[in-house]
Protein backbone atom coordinates (compact mmCIF):
# COMPACT_ATOMS: atom_id res chain seq x y z
CA UNK A 1 0.00 0.00 0.00
CA UNK A 2 3.17 2.53 1.17
CA UNK A 3 4.75 1.75 -2.14
CA UNK A 4 1.14 2.55 -4.39
CA UNK A 5 1.07 5.88 -2.27
CA UNK A 6 4.07 7.05 -2.57
CA UNK A 7 4.47 6.65 -6.57
CA UNK A 8 0.84 8.46 -6.35
CA UNK A 9 1.71 11.19 -4.68
CA UNK A 10 4.85 11.29 -7.05
CA UNK A 11 2.69 11.25 -9.80
CA UNK A 12 1.06 13.99 -8.66
CA UNK A 13 3.45 15.86 -7.87
CA UNK A 14 4.10 15.44 -11.84
CA UNK A 15 0.83 16.33 -13.39
CA UNK A 16 0.36 19.13 -10.81
CA UNK A 17 3.11 20.66 -12.36
CA UNK A 18 2.22 20.17 -16.00
CA UNK A 19 -1.14 21.42 -15.41
CA UNK A 20 0.50 24.90 -13.31
CA UNK A 21 2.67 24.84 -16.21
CA UNK A 22 0.14 24.39 -19.17
CA UNK A 23 -1.95 27.73 -17.72
CA UNK A 24 1.10 29.73 -17.60
CA UNK A 25 1.98 29.03 -21.35
CA UNK A 26 -2.08 29.76 -21.99
CA UNK A 27 -1.93 33.23 -20.63
CA UNK A 28 1.11 33.18 -22.00
CA UNK A 29 0.15 32.82 -25.70
CA UNK A 30 -3.58 35.17 -25.02
CA UNK A 31 -1.34 38.09 -23.85
CA UNK A 32 0.77 37.49 -26.71
CA UNK A 33 -2.08 37.12 -29.26
CA UNK A 34 -4.53 39.56 -27.82
CA UNK A 35 -1.38 42.36 -27.06
CA UNK A 36 -3.39 42.93 -23.84
CA UNK A 37 -1.47 45.32 -21.13
CA UNK A 38 -1.51 43.01 -17.31
CA UNK A 39 0.00 43.72 -14.48
CA UNK A 40 0.43 40.80 -11.80
CA UNK A 41 -0.72 41.07 -8.43
CA UNK A 42 1.65 39.85 -5.70
CA UNK A 43 -0.76 41.04 -2.70
CA UNK A 44 -1.69 37.56 -2.23
CA UNK A 45 -0.18 33.89 -1.75
CA UNK A 46 -3.08 32.51 -3.81
CA UNK A 47 -5.62 35.46 -5.57
CA UNK A 48 -6.04 36.01 -8.72
CA UNK A 49 -2.46 36.55 -9.67
CA UNK A 50 -2.88 38.51 -13.68
CA UNK A 51 -4.56 41.73 -14.19
CA UNK A 52 -5.70 42.80 -17.53
CA UNK A 53 -5.77 46.53 -18.23
CA UNK A 54 -8.71 46.46 -20.65
CA UNK A 55 -12.49 44.78 -19.43
CA UNK A 56 -12.78 43.58 -22.67
CA UNK A 57 -9.59 41.58 -23.61
CA UNK A 58 -10.33 39.64 -19.94
CA UNK A 59 -12.75 36.94 -22.10
CA UNK A 60 -10.20 36.49 -25.37
CA UNK A 61 -7.41 35.69 -22.97
CA UNK A 62 -9.27 33.69 -20.91
CA UNK A 63 -9.90 31.93 -24.11
CA UNK A 64 -6.99 31.51 -25.44
CA UNK A 65 -5.09 30.47 -22.23
CA UNK A 66 -8.17 27.83 -21.35
CA UNK A 67 -7.35 26.18 -24.95
CA UNK A 68 -3.67 25.98 -24.81
CA UNK A 69 -4.23 24.09 -21.11
CA UNK A 70 -7.00 22.04 -23.01
CA UNK A 71 -4.53 20.88 -25.27
CA UNK A 72 -2.00 19.94 -23.07
CA UNK A 73 -4.49 18.22 -20.74
CA UNK A 74 -5.24 15.79 -23.60
CA UNK A 75 -1.98 15.39 -25.17
CA UNK A 76 -0.99 14.40 -21.46
CA UNK A 77 -3.55 12.27 -21.06
CA UNK A 78 -3.03 10.67 -24.27
CA UNK A 79 0.50 9.98 -23.76
CA UNK A 80 -0.39 7.87 -20.51
CA UNK A 81 -3.29 5.81 -22.01
CA UNK A 82 -0.93 5.22 -25.13
CA UNK A 83 1.32 3.52 -22.90
CA UNK A 84 -1.20 1.36 -20.99
CA UNK A 85 -2.96 0.61 -23.90
CA UNK A 86 0.05 -0.56 -25.46
CA UNK A 87 1.10 -2.38 -22.39
CA UNK A 88 -2.30 -3.62 -22.41
CA UNK A 89 -2.22 -4.94 -26.30
CA UNK A 90 1.67 -5.85 -25.57
CA UNK A 91 0.26 -8.98 -23.09
CA UNK A 92 -2.40 -9.81 -25.39
CA UNK A 93 -1.13 -9.89 -29.35
CA UNK A 94 2.25 -11.26 -30.34
CA UNK A 95 1.98 -9.34 -33.28
CA UNK A 96 1.87 -5.85 -31.58
CA UNK A 97 5.04 -7.31 -28.99
CA UNK A 98 7.05 -7.64 -32.58
CA UNK A 99 5.97 -4.45 -33.63
CA UNK A 100 6.82 -2.52 -30.13
CA UNK A 101 10.73 -4.20 -30.39
CA UNK A 102 10.89 -3.53 -33.85
CA UNK A 103 10.28 0.20 -33.52
CA UNK A 104 12.27 -0.35 -30.42
CA UNK A 105 10.15 1.29 -28.26
CA UNK A 106 10.35 -1.32 -25.04
CA UNK A 107 12.32 1.57 -23.45
CA UNK A 108 9.41 4.07 -23.26
CA UNK A 109 6.90 1.22 -22.27
CA UNK A 110 6.78 1.38 -18.15
CA UNK A 111 6.70 -1.30 -15.77
CA UNK A 112 3.06 -2.77 -15.74
CA UNK A 113 3.03 -2.33 -12.09
CA UNK A 114 4.07 1.48 -12.09
CA UNK A 115 0.99 2.12 -14.29
CA UNK A 116 -1.70 1.73 -11.67
CA UNK A 117 -1.06 4.51 -9.40
CA UNK A 118 0.26 6.90 -12.18
CA UNK A 119 -3.15 6.13 -13.93
CA UNK A 120 -5.11 6.82 -11.11
CA UNK A 121 -3.22 10.21 -10.23
CA UNK A 122 -4.02 11.28 -13.53
CA UNK A 123 -7.28 10.49 -14.18
CA UNK A 124 -8.05 12.12 -10.79
CA UNK A 125 -5.85 15.79 -11.96
CA UNK A 126 -8.03 15.40 -15.61
CA UNK A 127 -11.23 15.55 -13.39
CA UNK A 128 -9.54 18.34 -11.44
CA UNK A 129 -9.01 19.82 -14.94
CA UNK A 130 -12.27 19.76 -16.17
CA UNK A 131 -13.67 21.14 -13.39
CA UNK A 132 -11.31 24.54 -13.61
CA UNK A 133 -12.19 24.56 -17.41
CA UNK A 134 -16.35 24.20 -16.19
CA UNK A 135 -15.23 26.59 -13.62
CA UNK A 136 -13.55 29.33 -16.39
CA UNK A 137 -16.60 28.42 -19.10
CA UNK A 138 -18.86 29.78 -16.38
CA UNK A 139 -17.17 32.26 -14.98
CA UNK A 140 -16.04 33.69 -18.78
CA UNK A 141 -19.24 32.68 -20.80
CA UNK A 142 -16.80 30.47 -23.24
CA UNK A 143 -18.61 28.69 -26.28
CA UNK A 144 -19.80 24.84 -25.15
CA UNK A 145 -17.34 22.89 -27.08
CA UNK A 146 -14.64 23.81 -24.39
CA UNK A 147 -16.22 22.59 -21.22
CA UNK A 148 -17.59 19.42 -23.38
CA UNK A 149 -14.56 18.05 -25.43
CA UNK A 150 -12.67 18.19 -21.80
CA UNK A 151 -15.37 16.34 -20.12
CA UNK A 152 -15.66 13.93 -23.16
CA UNK A 153 -11.62 13.38 -22.84
CA UNK A 154 -11.71 12.75 -19.17
CA UNK A 155 -14.97 10.67 -19.46
CA UNK A 156 -13.15 8.14 -22.17
CA UNK A 157 -9.54 8.15 -20.05
CA UNK A 158 -11.54 7.54 -16.92
CA UNK A 159 -13.18 4.27 -19.20
CA UNK A 160 -10.11 3.42 -20.51
CA UNK A 161 -8.53 3.12 -16.88
CA UNK A 162 -11.30 0.97 -15.66
CA UNK A 163 -10.95 -1.53 -18.47
CA UNK A 164 -7.16 -1.94 -18.35
CA UNK A 165 -7.97 -2.36 -14.59
CA UNK A 166 -9.97 -4.99 -15.79
CA UNK A 167 -7.95 -7.10 -17.23
CA UNK A 168 -5.44 -6.30 -14.18
CA UNK A 169 -7.30 -6.62 -11.51
CA UNK A 170 -5.57 -9.83 -9.54
CA UNK A 171 -1.95 -8.13 -10.70
CA UNK A 172 -3.04 -4.42 -9.03
CA UNK A 173 -4.70 -5.82 -5.80
CA UNK A 174 -1.59 -8.20 -5.30
CA UNK A 175 0.51 -4.84 -6.12
CA UNK A 176 -1.68 -2.40 -3.55
CA UNK A 177 -0.90 -4.92 -0.67
CA UNK A 178 3.15 -5.68 -1.36
CA UNK A 179 2.70 -8.91 -2.04
CA UNK A 180 4.28 -9.33 -5.74
CA UNK A 181 6.83 -7.02 -6.78
CA UNK B 1 7.05 -8.12 23.41
CA UNK B 2 6.88 -9.18 20.16
CA UNK B 3 3.12 -8.21 19.68
CA UNK B 4 3.86 -4.79 20.93
CA UNK B 5 6.43 -3.75 18.21
CA UNK B 6 4.16 -5.34 15.37
CA UNK B 7 1.33 -2.73 17.10
CA UNK B 8 3.72 0.09 16.97
CA UNK B 9 4.79 -0.96 13.62
CA UNK B 10 1.69 -0.92 13.13
CA UNK B 11 0.43 2.32 14.14
CA UNK B 12 3.13 3.92 12.72
CA UNK B 13 2.72 2.36 8.97
CA UNK B 14 -1.37 3.74 9.32
CA UNK B 15 0.42 7.13 10.23
CA UNK B 16 2.70 7.14 7.13
CA UNK B 17 0.10 5.70 4.74
CA UNK B 18 -2.28 8.68 6.27
CA UNK B 19 0.29 11.71 5.70
CA UNK B 20 0.80 10.12 2.09
CA UNK B 21 -2.79 10.35 1.37
CA UNK B 22 -2.87 14.10 2.93
CA UNK B 23 0.13 15.13 0.25
CA UNK B 24 -2.12 14.12 -2.26
CA UNK B 25 -5.02 15.61 -1.52
CA UNK B 26 -2.60 19.07 -0.20
CA UNK B 27 -1.14 18.58 -3.64
CA UNK B 28 -4.51 18.62 -5.47
CA UNK B 29 -5.63 21.91 -3.44
CA UNK B 30 -2.92 23.43 -4.47
CA UNK B 31 -3.09 22.74 -8.12
CA UNK B 32 -6.41 23.74 -8.19
CA UNK B 33 -5.75 27.18 -6.38
CA UNK B 34 -3.05 27.78 -8.45
CA UNK B 35 -4.34 27.36 -12.07
CA UNK B 36 -7.56 29.29 -10.69
CA UNK B 37 -5.68 31.73 -9.61
CA UNK B 38 -3.76 32.08 -13.02
CA UNK B 39 -7.63 32.79 -15.18
CA UNK B 40 -6.96 36.57 -15.86
CA UNK B 41 -9.39 39.20 -14.70
CA UNK B 42 -10.23 42.72 -15.33
CA UNK B 43 -8.24 45.25 -12.92
CA UNK B 44 -11.04 47.20 -12.94
CA UNK B 45 -13.75 44.43 -11.70
CA UNK B 46 -10.58 43.11 -9.18
CA UNK B 47 -10.74 46.67 -8.17
CA UNK B 48 -14.51 46.71 -7.34
CA UNK B 49 -14.90 43.92 -5.80
CA UNK B 50 -11.13 43.75 -3.23
CA UNK B 51 -10.13 46.30 -0.75
CA UNK B 52 -6.63 46.15 -2.66
CA UNK B 53 -5.08 47.14 -6.15
CA UNK B 54 -1.27 46.26 -6.52
CA UNK B 55 -0.44 47.43 -3.05
CA UNK B 56 -2.62 50.74 -3.21
CA UNK B 57 -5.80 50.99 -1.02
CA UNK B 58 -8.80 52.27 -2.41
CA UNK B 59 -12.01 53.12 -0.64
CA UNK B 60 -15.61 52.00 -1.49
CA UNK B 61 -16.92 55.28 -2.16
CA UNK B 62 -13.83 57.12 -3.32
CA UNK B 63 -14.40 58.15 -6.82
CA UNK B 64 -11.75 56.14 -9.02
CA UNK B 65 -10.07 56.11 -12.65
CA UNK B 66 -9.42 53.39 -14.35
CA UNK B 67 -6.70 52.82 -17.36
CA UNK B 68 -8.04 53.31 -21.01
CA UNK B 69 -6.92 52.00 -24.56
CA UNK B 70 -3.14 51.36 -23.86
CA UNK B 71 -1.93 49.69 -26.85
CA UNK B 72 -2.76 51.69 -29.36
CA UNK B 73 -0.21 52.46 -32.20
CA UNK B 74 -0.05 56.05 -31.96
CA UNK B 75 0.17 56.20 -28.23
CA UNK B 76 4.25 55.62 -27.05
CA UNK B 77 3.70 55.61 -23.50
CA UNK B 78 0.70 55.38 -21.20
CA UNK B 79 1.04 55.83 -17.55
CA UNK B 80 -1.47 56.47 -14.77
CA UNK B 81 0.05 57.47 -11.52
CA UNK B 82 -1.27 58.00 -7.86
CA UNK B 83 -3.37 54.64 -8.00
CA UNK B 84 -6.95 54.54 -9.42
CA UNK B 85 -8.56 56.71 -6.28
CA UNK B 86 -9.31 59.99 -7.26
CA UNK B 87 -8.88 61.43 -3.48
CA UNK B 88 -5.03 60.23 -3.81
CA UNK B 89 -4.75 63.17 -7.45
CA UNK B 90 -4.82 60.54 -9.64
CA UNK B 91 -2.87 61.60 -12.65
CA UNK B 92 -2.72 60.28 -16.58
CA UNK B 93 0.03 60.67 -18.67
CA UNK B 94 0.03 59.73 -22.67
CA UNK B 95 2.89 59.78 -24.34
CA UNK B 96 2.48 60.07 -28.50
CA UNK B 97 4.34 59.06 -31.59
CA UNK B 98 5.08 61.68 -33.84
CA UNK B 99 1.24 62.33 -35.20
CA UNK B 100 0.12 63.06 -38.57
CA UNK B 101 -2.72 66.04 -39.19
CA UNK B 102 -5.57 64.38 -38.60
CA UNK B 103 -7.77 63.02 -36.22
CA UNK B 104 -6.72 60.29 -33.41
CA UNK B 105 -9.52 59.18 -31.18
CA UNK B 106 -8.85 56.61 -28.58
CA UNK B 107 -10.68 55.89 -24.68
CA UNK B 108 -8.25 57.38 -22.19
CA UNK B 109 -9.68 56.26 -19.16
CA UNK B 110 -12.94 55.24 -17.26
CA UNK B 111 -14.29 57.22 -14.40
CA UNK B 112 -15.78 55.21 -11.49
CA UNK B 113 -18.48 56.73 -8.84
CA UNK B 114 -19.00 53.81 -6.36
CA UNK B 115 -20.88 55.89 -4.18
CA UNK B 116 -24.57 56.65 -3.47
CA UNK B 117 -24.25 60.68 -4.20
CA UNK B 118 -23.08 62.53 -7.28
CA UNK B 119 -19.85 63.63 -7.88
CA UNK B 120 -17.46 65.98 -9.65
CA UNK B 121 -14.26 65.14 -10.68
CA UNK B 122 -11.55 68.56 -11.74
CA UNK B 123 -9.62 67.55 -15.00
CA UNK B 124 -6.87 69.82 -15.63
CA UNK B 125 -4.67 68.83 -19.09
CA UNK B 126 -0.78 69.85 -20.24
CA UNK B 127 0.55 69.23 -23.15
CA UNK B 128 4.41 69.04 -23.78
CA UNK B 129 4.34 71.09 -27.08
CA UNK B 130 2.00 74.62 -26.21
CA UNK B 131 2.29 75.68 -29.45
CA UNK B 132 2.15 73.00 -31.70
CA UNK B 133 -0.99 74.15 -33.46
CA UNK B 134 -2.88 70.92 -32.20
CA UNK B 135 -6.32 70.91 -30.38
CA UNK B 136 -7.31 68.00 -27.77
CA UNK B 137 -11.08 67.41 -27.55
CA UNK B 138 -12.72 65.83 -24.51
CA UNK B 139 -15.41 63.70 -24.86
CA UNK B 140 -17.57 62.68 -21.84
CA UNK B 141 -21.17 61.24 -21.18
CA UNK B 142 -21.79 62.62 -24.82
CA UNK B 143 -20.04 66.48 -24.55
CA UNK B 144 -17.47 67.26 -26.38
CA UNK B 145 -15.26 70.10 -25.23
CA UNK B 146 -12.06 71.50 -25.71
CA UNK B 147 -9.63 71.37 -23.40
CA UNK B 148 -6.08 72.39 -25.41
CA UNK B 149 -6.84 74.65 -28.25
CA UNK B 150 -4.78 75.18 -31.57
CA UNK B 151 -2.84 78.10 -30.07
CA UNK B 152 -2.54 76.25 -26.74
CA UNK B 153 -4.75 77.45 -24.14
CA UNK B 154 -5.48 75.20 -21.46
CA UNK B 155 -9.08 74.67 -20.15
CA UNK B 156 -10.05 72.89 -17.27
CA UNK B 157 -12.54 71.13 -17.61
CA UNK B 158 -14.94 70.24 -14.57
CA UNK B 159 -16.81 66.53 -14.96
CA UNK B 160 -20.12 65.19 -13.23
CA UNK B 161 -20.48 61.71 -12.47
CA UNK B 162 -23.67 60.67 -11.59
CA UNK B 163 -23.87 58.31 -8.24
CA UNK B 164 -22.92 54.67 -9.31
CA UNK B 165 -22.16 55.07 -12.89
CA UNK B 166 -18.87 54.54 -14.83
CA UNK B 167 -18.25 56.56 -17.71
CA UNK B 168 -15.81 56.65 -20.33
CA UNK B 169 -13.19 59.40 -21.35
CA UNK B 170 -12.56 60.27 -24.77
CA UNK B 171 -9.89 61.81 -26.17
CA UNK B 172 -9.81 63.24 -29.87
CA UNK B 173 -6.29 64.33 -30.60
CA UNK B 174 -6.20 66.46 -33.88
CA UNK B 175 -2.62 68.41 -34.93
CA UNK B 176 -3.21 70.65 -37.72
CA UNK B 177 0.08 70.27 -38.89
CA UNK B 178 2.47 67.04 -38.44
CA UNK B 179 3.80 66.64 -35.32
CA UNK B 180 7.26 65.57 -36.24
CA UNK B 181 8.74 64.69 -32.51
CA UNK B 182 6.29 62.86 -29.96
CA UNK B 183 4.44 64.22 -27.09
CA UNK B 184 3.18 64.34 -23.83
CA UNK B 185 -0.02 64.94 -22.43
CA UNK B 186 -1.20 65.20 -18.56
CA UNK B 187 -4.44 64.78 -16.98
CA UNK B 188 -4.49 65.74 -13.66
CA UNK B 189 -7.78 64.32 -11.76
CA UNK B 190 -9.27 66.18 -8.67
CA UNK B 191 -12.44 65.67 -7.06
CA UNK B 192 -14.53 69.00 -6.15
CA UNK B 193 -16.35 68.58 -3.06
Amino acid sequence: MRDFLRKFVLSSILASTVFVIAKLIGIWVGLAITGAAFSLNTTSAFGQFVLISMDSLTYPVALYANVVFLGIAIIAGTIILTKTILFNDLTRSPRVMVKVIHLNLTGWLEDGQDMYPKLFAWDAFLWLATILVIKDALTYQFPLYIPSIMTAFSVYYTYQVFSFLDAHISDMISYVHGTKR
Amino acid sequence: MEQRDSFKKSILSSIADFALVLASVGIVGITYLSVSGLSPVSKQRYADNGSQVLGESTTKTALQVFAGEESVPFISSYTLKQGTSISDNAKLDVGFESLEATTYTFRAASLKNPGNTDMTVRVTPSFSIPGSYTTITLVFAGLEQEIVSTNGLISPLDLAIPANTIADITLKVQPSTRLATKSLLSLDFTEIR
